[in-house]
């Protein structure tokens, strides 16, 4: 059984021109101790899916419609009083600027012992041990004195690092890392990427991954879901996605793919770009929502709206035309 | 050790101190040093530090705030303390201040209220104190050609002088005649002593008859009295007259039956006789002293025992001094101003003469130096009911301090709740809570705290009155600060680690005071110093007008009640001029540390 399942998932926004569907039939899963990577433009949905499990959406933002079941239980249902009980005990979250998301008037120290002093019910002393702990755990180095300085005093990778232990303290079931990695630079995203997947492995947690970089899906996600627009596109496990002998596809996934510049590409090929740009939430196209800058679509994408398929087994589309080789005839 | 050749490496303790609080020892960082990385509170304080004017802004504050706190303690603040002989007394410690060519040759000494005049061996007349009684009227000018003075004495704002031919004369405030010589004393060359009273005058002849002239209405005297022709010796309170008769009886010169004329029985033979303002006293050959009249608690009757006798008596306004057989000084009554101690140096020598009146005492000593203790003068002048403008300024300023710190922090209470509630929650809270807020801001702050204390005020007590205007002051000084707070929290609540503490599980509530709140301190910490003294300005500001703090508890606003007219700004500006100075500097002060607090906080402020 998954750990965590999003059933049919709709969370809007009210705004004064109207109702924002951000997430608009959303279905995944994520099994225990593997890891999800949820891909997608900005605005693809992916974050607000995220943070409609524990509920950390903006005041005018509600769940809808759908379920989200952790552990066996519907969190949809249950209050915010009930929801800060799961928040950094079962279900973590890291995100994406590790630069303002530490409290600057606090120290280190203080804001990593705060799950355990909530969570834990610990004493300030024996969560100011723990701290250190974690802090070792996350591979910081001089860990004791770390603990005493405030986040001004940290570079970003450290600053994330701090995240991740603050995160980890209460060995959660669930991590959400939000974009953990882009506001990093490469060699610091490389370490983070690997500290994150040793501790997946010691601690047997299983990460909701949201990134728009293929490249770091790649390395860290066993399942993938492309989402565009507040719907899965495509799901599959990430060795297909990424393996060479892929029949099926997604055109956006595709497009995707296309944008990232590879080692093998011949000199003087030019990278290919999605063209356009995401719709307008409130003026989504009629049909696939993707349509207008598919360079496959034909009048039938235009004008209805495909479900989500299962091409093979554990590889759901969304797209008429699922398979690669037929859509290049085709056009 | 060779101090010489060892660097001056440690520098003292002061200099150190000066560096902190004037940033002159800045270390100058060559352009590959790193500047060494702070804390946020380390930070502020240092730039504060570095900040001499705001700095010295904080010293200044401190040491009036050190003064109004702790000086309470030693300086005792009697509520109910009024004293008419002391009414508007210049400031100056000149009140004992003895000439030093009178040293040595001392005929008597005659203490007035504020005022005391001397006569030497070679009946020449001295003068010192503050003479000046009113704008027009100045003890100060005797008259011309007395000739050599043989008797003088002080009243309450005159003086009456005898010279060697027996000639009276009299000089100072005249309204109740004490200065108009009658023309059958004039007619007298057998006068022996002079007397001067509250506003009367007694004359002495050597027959034992007594002349009284001055304000009948105000002291009982019998000019037909049973004594006449017995006299040898006459004292007067501030209402009666005592005299002694040369067969040792003391006897009251009045008309009326009242506390004065209820004498001990049993005196036997009185050998001298004084009087304080409300008391009489007389002690007899056996060195034994009786004190009656209207006895108060200030201890005018608490004398003390002694083993030798007393021989000779003196009064004070509330206190007596006694000489004994030995020559030594002995002093009972009232102590406000130390006059009823007798000192060690007075102590330790033999008491030839004893001079006695108000507060202050003059003991010669058989060297022929002159001795003081009591009363030395106000340091910052007195006020209109002869309290010490000096302690009503230390202890109002506690109140004042009191008044503005408890204001301060209900206020800050009230805004910083209900401006992070407002920020944080936004929606149909924030509205609701800022119609409150434009509401209270829009209420006209010195007619609603006037109507309100106004309405208030007269069924409530003293004590409860303070309590009124702290709470005034509090609940209508807090929609600026909730407004900037709630500024603050809107921006604060839209970042990160406010949704990173979400997600960590923390309460709503404790986001807002535990994780906003501390991020927002600073600007709550700036307002409320400022609030401090704009607080303090509102209270001084009420009281000045009479619905703040009442009467006779002081506050550096109700001391200048009372100052607003002409007469008092003209001719005893020392009432204003000191309280307005203090409450004026503590207000710059606090003003000058919120700034600098500012600053300090926010280091860009100072580059816009």
């Amino acid at each position: 059984m998954a750990l965590l399942e999003l059933r049919d998932l709709h969370t809007f926004f009210t705004t004064k021109k109207g109702i924002i569907k951000a997430v608009n039939g959303v279905s995944y899963e994520v099994e225990a101790g593997k890891t999800l990577g949820v891909v997608g433009e900005s605005g693809s949905g992916k974050s607000v899916s995220a943070m409609s499990i524990i509920k950390l959406l903006d005041g005018n933002g509600y769940i809808n419609s759908g379920e989200v079941i952790f552990d066996g239980k519907d969190l949809a249902d249950v209050s915010i009083k009930d929801m800060t009980k799961i928040r950094g005990n079962d279900i973590s979250v890291i995100f994406q600027e590790p630069m303002t998301s530490l409290n600057p008037v606090f120290t280190v120290e203080r804001q990593v012992s705060e799950p355990f002093i909530i969570h834990q019910r610990m004493s300030k002393k024996a969560a100011a041990k723990k701290v250190v702990e974690m802090l070792r755990q996350v591979n910081i180095p001089n860990p004791e004195a770390v603990a005493k300085q405030y986040p001004h005093q940290l570079s970003g990778g450290m600053r994330q690092r701090v995240m991740i232990a603050m995160a980890l303290a209460c060995k959660p079931k669930l991590l959400i890392a939000d974009e953990p990695t882009t506001a990093l630079d490469v060699t610091i995203q490389a370490q983070i990427l690997k500290l994150m997947n040793a501790l997946k492995k010691e601690n047997g947690t299983s990460i909701l991954f949201i990134t728009h970089d293929l490249g770091v899906i790649n390395e860290m996600a066993d399942d993938v879901a492309v989402m565009y627009c507040g719907q899965v596109v495509e799901m599959a496990p990430s060795r297909v996605i990424f393996g060479k002998e892929n029949n099926y596809s997604h055109p956006y996934t595709e497009g995707l793919m296309y944008s990232i510049p590879r080692l093998d590409t011949p000199t003087g090929v030019r990278l290919e770009a999605i063209p356009g740009a995401v719709p307008h939430p409130l003026d989504l196209p009629k049909g696939c929502k993707f349509a207008p800058r598919c360079k496959y679509a034909t009048d039938k994408c235009r004008n209805e709206e495909p479900a989500l398929v299962e091409v093979e087994k554990g590889h759901p589309i969304r797209c008429f035309y699922p398979e690669k080789g037929v859509r290049a005839n085709g056009k | 050790m060779d101090n010489k050749n060892t660097p001056k490496k440690k520098k003292s303790f002061l200099q150190l101190l000066f560096i902190k609080a004037f940033g002159t020892g800045k270390k100058k960082l060559s352009i590959l040093e790193e500047e060494q990385m702070q804390g946020p509170v380390r930070t502020i304080i240092k730039n504060f530090t570095s900040n001499r004017l705001s700095m010295t802004g904080l010293i200044v504050f401190l040491l009036i705030f050190a003064v109004v706190i702790i000086g309470p303690f030693f300086v005792k603040l009697d509520l109910s303390y009024t004293e008419t002989s002391q009414q508007n007394v210049n400031p100056g410690l000149d009140l004992m201040k003895v000439p030093s060519s009178l040293e040595g040759k001392v005929a008597e000494i005659s203490v007035g209220p504020t005022y005391t005049i001397a006569v030497s061996d070679s009946g020449q007349l001295y003068m010192w104190g503050k003479t000046k009684i009113t704008s027009t009227l100045n003890l100060k000018y005797v008259p011309s050609n007395m000739g050599k003075i043989k008797r003088i004495s002080a009243g309450f704002d005159h003086i009456l002088a005898l010279n060697e031919e027996g000639k009276v004369f009299a000089w100072g405030n005249d309204r109740q005649k004490q200065c108009a010589v009658p023309d059958k004393v004039k007619e007298l060359t057998n006068i022996v002593d002079v007397i001067a009273g509250y506003q009367c005058s007694v004359i002495l002849t050597a027959d034992g008859h007594t002349y009284f002239f001055g304000n009948e209405a105000n002291n009982d005297y019998k000019n037909t009295h049973n004594y006449q022709g017995q006299i040898v010796k006459v004292v007067t309170t501030a209402d009666a007259v005592l005299g002694l008769t040369k067969d040792g009886q003391a006897v009251y010169l009045g008309k009326q039956s009242n506390g004065y004329t209820k004498m001990p029985e049993n005196m036997g033979t009185v050998v001298d006789v004084a009087a304080t303002a409300s008391t009489m006293a007389a002690v007899n050959s056996d060195g034994k002293v009786f004190v009656w009249g209207n006895l108060s608690e200030r201890g005018e009757g608490k004398v003390p025992e002694i083993t030798s006798k007393i021989v000779a008596l003196e009064a004070g306004r509330y206190h007596y001094t006694g000489i004994t057989e030995d020559g030594k000084a002995i002093a009972w009554g009232f102590d406000n101003y130390n006059q009823a101690s007798v000192p060690a140096s007075v102590k330790n020598s033999k008491v030839v003469k004893l001079f006695t009146g108000a507060y202050q005492n003059y003991a010669v000593t058989d060297s022929g130096k002159i001795l003081t203790w009591g009363l030395k003068g106000y340091l910052l002048g007195s006020d209109d009911l002869g309290r010490d403008i000096l302690n009503r300024l230390i202890n109002g300023g506690r109140m004042s301090m009191t008044i503005g710190a408890i204001a301060v922090i209900i206020s800050t209470i009230i805004g910083v709740i209900i401006g992070g509630v407002s920020g944080f929650f936004g929606g149909k809270v924030d509205i609701i809570l800022q119609r409150i807020v434009e509401i209270v801001s829009g209420l006209p702050f010195l007619p609603f705290a006037m109507i309100l204390s106004a309405l208030l005020g007269n069924a409530l007590s003293s004590n409860q009155r303070i309590y009124l205007m702290m709470i005034i002051l509090g609940l209508l000084q807090w929609p600026s600060l909730s407004r900037l707070v709630r500024a603050q929290v809107f921006s604060e609540r839209e970042k990160e680690f406010v949704t990173a503490a979400k997600a960590v599980g923390v309460k709503q509530m404790s986001i807002v005071f535990k994780h906003i709140l501390p991020n927002v301190i600073s600007v709550i910490i700036v307002t409320a110093t400022l609030d401090f003294a704009t607080c303090m300005l509102t209270e001084a500001t009420l009281s000045y007008l009479g619905f703040g703090v009442p009467a006779p508890q002081p506050t550096w606003g109700n001391m200048l009640y009372g100052c607003n007219n002409s007469i008092v700004i003209q001719n005893y500006w020392w009432r204003w001029v000191f309280t307005s100075i203090v409450l004026g500097i503590c207000v710059i002060c606090i003003n000058l540390t919120g700034d600098g607090l500012r600053d300090a906080i926010d280091p860009k402020s100072q580059e816009r």
